[in-house]
């Protein structure tokens, strides 16, 4: 109990960002796989956006521990938490685009049943990589751990 | 603040604004790949060719258009609009109740809700635009009505509005969800749900609606089936919400509401002595032999779907101003079901189905040549001859000996007139030299009102021991060819001349002996027989007669010539000279499995009668052959420095303007000029419109959607409003017409329920001068498909199930169309004959079938229109994509037929599926994908497309240069270059959203850089601070 009570709103916003990144990049690979989009796969580009995204992510959350930490590891958590959110944001417009044609054309010419159910795990993959960039944006205005100092 | 709190508040702003910075630098990215369809959206232009301007600017202008305003544009296309519906709604039975007299349209009551919300386009494909404060505006029965002064029943129409909501259904066109007041057809898989009140909820609705027929006796009923892409009707009960408990036993059949609204009219005959009359708003047939059974019933008048102004031409028909001469493109049977190609239509998935490859379904049309009227009249008259076991059970709607009469309704080419005519084939000269067979046909006027009749000629070719033993089948009748009379006064007489083109008398033996290959075009032995008929089944009864048999026929009407020994060279070698063999063994499923399928044979139509082909299982053949997708694997092959790219000729494509000899040096001397990257480019993202290429100073050319008109942009999104630019069709920025858009004309079957070229041909001019005015040249525009059943919901956009007939109708409008420089492109290119898993459908048949059905509907388009433009299918031939089909697109479409123009992919999205380096080998001159202008944005969605591996095989290169010179060569000869001349350069324009995107930039990086220094001076003093 006591890490938690030593825990700041940082810490339960990364965390909330790292599931919901972790969320999306499910999604994401769950799409690829679809029978749809299976040919067009995921953007080697998305993934590792939101891979190093996660990494960053884990970063911040286990060096945010540290108490009175080096300058130097506080600079490195600060970057990893700027870098995150600009990954996430790459992730959800890469992801997007490599989908807009699709999603025209299910809702076009290819409108079934099972399109549609393609279509939409693409859509909550990209709900979720916007959802966590702005998590990861709200997550770098507050520290992780009460009383860490920098 | 505390200094920690305050780095953590510049952190986060930092984040924020780089976080920002991303989304503006991703998205300008993302922006680059979709600017044909931002700029479509926000009416934007992001790079345009400029012309020295001057006195002589107008001399780059070639093409003229033959109105002088919009105003006179649109009010000529409103006409044709009515005019194309006056000629194409065809009557069906008439007991002298139409036309109706004067004071008959004073007292008119509409009934059935479609009368007030009818159907004048499809659900998505060939919608109608609603156009409002134009020249033009939109009409329906209604309006139309009033125009032409008839009083409508103010009781029903009241009562219809006041239940307008249960009319409503939400539809997608083209991603655009609305919500339509009309009757629409099922999405694939769903069932056809009736909208028609009961009797009980117009009783409830206005009790008064009964006595309301007491005056308003002219009673109306109008019965509606939507058409629409990507739509279906099941065949049968499966096909119908059976919740309803309408008694529906077909989608396209009635329902109890709409018997009981019939019902209800005649009854309210017998008291207010009035007339029922039906209007068919539907292309699809719909089984209503019980309404020409129904004494009570005075008329039916089929008059499709309309279109934005057809509706005015019905009205006109309806109060005799005009006198019906449509016929129907299609036999009306009385149980669509019993056609033998609905055994084999309907969602049959390969047992191996891989989503991975497109591999879904397969369909067997295993009817072979017997589609539509080539059956039924086809087995009546074996039936007369005693021949092929044709009375036998099988495909009898009773269950009883297969009986003709209570089979079909309506035949094909059927339809009534005001008056009556009367049809002398005078003479018949078959030239085998010329390959022509002329007709002189004498139509008289015998009748008491003006009116215009259609010639119908048929040939009935001979059927011998040798078509029997080798599976060559045979049409008892074949339309070859037809005319339509000028407008003949009552007594008057007109010769018509019809040239018919003997190319299409010949039949496809797929185990002919040619040129030391197998397969090609056979004359047989023996007696041919010319005929006229009203129908299909008065040519049968005249063939008949001829032939000795007891039949209904009139010796007036038909003529026989004689070949004496068979002739297999005489259509050995198409019109360019290539040699015509097999093309489509492959397709058939017997290549694959042989033995396993029977076609259709006249020679015994009990033992051969379709069996459904369902259940299948793709063999390893099969799927390497085709199915997976393999079919041109890039490799290092041949030189590749023997095909020149990026020459420095100084030549541009304006300098070709008009050059139709594709053969002149000057073609290869520009086409030397291209890069190979832009061939690669050109070729993998040609959606939307074909992006401009620099090298040869080739410009943008959008594309647009749409057999009833232009309807993809409206008027004034590409018009010029440079009036300083030298363009004679320069708009004025404030003319009300620019929001018109003409999406317009009744579908594909009203126009070829016309039987009139000429008709046809003045849509293909309206389509043309649009053209002019409206700056954009090339239109998918022409649904040459058949009508193999009469389920295909898309069957809207195609002509008929006759080929000749469509190929003619089309031919026409192409032919005309391109006098304006107007690229008019048929679609879809070849065998779309379902809408049901249409990406990745393996379609199966004979090549007799492929041969004398849908690419004889083509032939003519290319061989004798000069199509300059095409679209593919999306679906397979056999097991191979059409797309990467060699046989279909290289010999048959490019070598025996001529095609020369651009060749487009339809809206494919499966990057594997699009087989891009088959298509661009098989010449396809361009996918639907879009993307940034760069081989990496191609390379990302085709790994294997990039410039190291294309340049190495050098076949690939020379298939990318030719496909180009297609392309260029078609643009070349049209209106897409007027304006441009030799010195026109290509100037990119910065948009307003390039402008906002690059002030976001660059805002939110000097914001992100703010940031950055804020949080490191906060970081600095805290540091000091501690």
């Amino acid at each position: 109990m006591d890490f938690f009570k030593r825990q700041s709103i940082g810490f339960y916003m990364g965390t909330l960002t790292f599931i919901v990144t972790l969320a999306a990049l499910i999604y994401a690979e769950i799409n690829g796989k679809t029978a749809y989009f299976q040919n067009l796969g995921v953007e080697p580009s998305v993934l590792a956006c939101a891979i190093v995204a996660m990494a960053s992510e884990i970063f911040v959350l286990v060096s945010g521990q540290v108490y009175q930490g080096s300058r130097w590891l506080a600079l490195a958590r600060d970057i990893a938490l700027c870098l995150a959110a600009v990954l996430l944001v790459l992730s959800m417009v890469s992801f997007l685009t490599s989908r807009i044609n699709g999603f025209a054309s299910i809702m076009t010419f290819e409108q079934n049943a099972q399109n549609m159910a393609d279509l939409q795990s693409a859509l909550i993959a990209i709900v979720l990589f916007a959802l966590a960039s702005v998590l990861a944006v709200v997550t770098s205005f507050f520290r992780v751990r009460k009383n860490t100092g920098r | 603040m505390r200094n920690d709190r305050r780095i953590q508040a510049w952190r986060g702003m930092t984040t924020v604004f780089a976080s920002l910075l991303a989304l503006s630098l991703s998205v300008t990215g993302a922006v680059n790949g979709f600017r044909t369809d931002i700029d479509k959206f926000l009416g934007t232009k992001s790079s345009r060719f400029v012309t020295a301007q001057g006195k002589d600017a107008r001399k780059a202008y070639t093409y003229r258009s033959d109105y002088s305003s919009t105003k006179e544009l649109l009010t000529s296309v409103a006409d044709l609009g009515r005019r194309m519906s006056a000629e194409g709604s065809v009557l069906l039975k008439n007991n002298g109740a139409l036309p109706l007299t004067e004071k008959e349209t004073h007292r008119v009551s509409l009934l059935g809700f479609s009368s007030y919300y009818p159907v004048l386009g499809g659900d998505m494909g060939s919608s109608v635009s609603m156009n409002k404060g134009t020249d033009a505006d939109t009409v329906d029965l209604i309006a139309a009505l009033r125009s032409r002064q008839f009083d409508i029943n103010s009781t029903l129409q009241q009562l219809y509005q006041s239940k307008k909501d249960e009319f409503s259904t939400e539809i997608n066109n083209f991603g655009h969800k609305s919500k339509v007041t009309r009757i629409t057809a099922p999405l694939i898989g769903e069932r056809f749900s009736s909208k028609e009140l009961s009797q009980s909820q117009m009783d409830q609705a206005r009790p008064d609606w009964r006595s309301s027929l007491d005056k308003d006796n002219v009673m109306i009923v109008t019965l509606a089936r939507a058409s629409g892409e990507n739509r279906n009707y099941t065949p049968g009960k499966d096909g119908v919400d059976s919740k309803q408990h309408l008694d529906q036993r077909d989608p396209l059949g009635l329902s109890d509401d709409e018997r009981q609204l019939i019902d209800a009219a005649v009854k309210a005959k017998q008291t207010n002595h009035g007339k029922v009359i039906i209007l068919i708003n539907s292309v699809n047939p719909m089984q209503i032999q019980e309404l020409a059974n129904q004494d009570g019933v005075d008329a039916i008048m089929q008059v499709g779907l309309p279109g934005a102004y057809g509706f005015n031409g019905v009205a006109d028909l309806l109060c005799g101003r005009e006198n019906p001469s449509g016929r129907l493109t299609d036999t009306w049977a009385a149980n669509n079901t019993s056609a033998p190609a609905v055994n084999n239509y309907g969602n049959y998935s390969w047992t191996n189905a891989d989503p991975a490859h497109s591999i879904n379904s397969e369909i067997v049309e295993a009817e072979g040549i017997y589609t539509g009227y080539k059956y039924y009249e086809t087995r009546y008259a074996d039936k007369v001859l005693g021949q092929g076991k044709a009375d036998a059970k099988v495909g009898s709607t009773t269950g009883d000996a297969w009986d003709y009469n209570r089979e079909v309704t309506y035949p094909f080419g059927y339809g009534l007139s005001y008056t009556s005519f009367r049809q002398t084939l005078d003479q018949v000269a078959v030239d085998m030299k010329e390959g022509t067979v002329t007709a002189r046909i004498q139509v008289t006027n015998t009748g008491k009102v003006a009116g215009k009749d259609v010639a119908q000629f048929y040939v009935s070719t001979p059927y011998t021991d040798y078509d029997r033993e080798h599976h060559v089948e045979k049409s008892e009748v074949q339309l070859l060819d037809y005319g339509k009379t000028d407008l003949l006064q009552p007594g008057q007489s007109q010769t018509l001349t019809i040239k018919a083109d003997a190319q299409y008398m010949a039949s496809w033996d797929s185990t002919l002996g040619n040129h030391g290959r197998k397969g090609g075009y056979v004359l047989d032995a023996g007696d041919y027989y010319f005929a006229l008929g009203d129908d299909a089944h008065q040519a049968v009864e005249n063939v008949l007669k001829a032939k000795g048999a007891s039949a209904d026929g009139m010796m007036d009407q038909v003529a026989s010539w004689n070949l004496a020994q068979r002739d297999t060279s005489r259509y050995a070698v198409s019109k360019t000279g290539a040699k015509v063999t097999n093309q489509l063994a492959n397709a058939d499923l017997n290549f694959y499995k042989p033995g396993s399928v029977t076609n259709l044979s006249r020679s015994d139509w009990e033992s051969t009668w379709p069996k459904t082909y369902k259940g299948l299982t793709a063999s390893s053949s099969m799927l390497k052959q085709g199915l997976t997708n393999q079919t041109y694997q890039i490799k290092s092959q041949g030189d590749p420095k023997s095909v020149k790219f990026g020459a420095n000729n100084g030549m541009t494509l304006a300098q070709l303007k008009g050059v139709t000899d594709i053969k002149d040096k000057r073609w290869s001397k520009l086409m030397d000029q291209l890069t190979l990257p832009e061939a690669m480019i050109r070729t993998a993202f040609g959606g939307t419109s074909t992006k401009p290429i620099r090298s040869i100073s080739s410009p943008e050319v959008v594309q647009n959607d749409g057999p009833n008109g232009f309807a993809s942009y409206p008027l004034g999104q590409y018009a010029n409003k440079d009036k300083q630019s030298g363009d004679p069709y320069a708009v004025d920025g404030t003319d009300h017409n620019l929001s018109y858009t003409m999406g317009v004309m009744a579908v594909e079957t009203v126009i070829g329920q016309t039987f009139s070229k000429d008709l046809a041909g003045q849509w293909g001019k309206a389509l043309g001068n649009y053209s002019i005015w409206a700056n954009t040249a090339l239109i998918w525009g022409v649904g040459t498909n058949l009508h193999r059943t009469a389920y295909n919901a898309r069957n809207h956009e195609y002509y008929s199930e006759d080929p000749m007939l469509t190929a003619y109708q089309a031919a026409s409008s192409v032919r005309q169309a391109r006098k304006y420089g107007c690229i008019l492109a048929p679609k879809h290119f070849a065998f779309n004959d379902t809408e049901i898993n249409r990406t990745g459908i393996a379609v199966f048949m004979t090549e007799q079938k492929a041969r004398e059905g849908e690419l004889r509907a083509n032939q003519s388009i290319v061989e004798d229109a000069g199509a300059l433009g095409m679209m593919t299918g999306f679906n397979r031939i056999g097991v191979v994509a059409v797309n990467a089909h060699t046989g279909l697109l290289m010999n048959i479409l490019r070598k025996e037929w001529g095609f020369k123009g651009v060749l487009s992919q339809d809206f494919i999205m499966d990057t594997e599926y699009q087989n891009l380096p088959a298509s661009a080998h098989n010449g396809v001159t361009m996918l639907t994908s879009t993307g940034n202008d760069s081989l990496d944005a191609v390379s990302r969605k085709w790994p294997e497309w990039n410039l190291k591996n294309v340049s190495k095989d050098a076949q690939l290169m020379s298939d990318l240069k030719r496909n180009m010179t297609w392309q260029n060569y078609a643009y070349a000869n049209s209106n897409v270059m007027d304006g441009l001349d030799a010195k026109s350069h290509l100037e990119t324009i910065r948009t307003w959203y390039d402008k906002v995107l690059m002030w976001s930039t660059a805002g939110t990086a000097l914001l992100t850089l703010l940031s950055l220094v804020m949080y490191m001076v906060s970081r600095r003093r805290y540091y000091r601070s501690i």
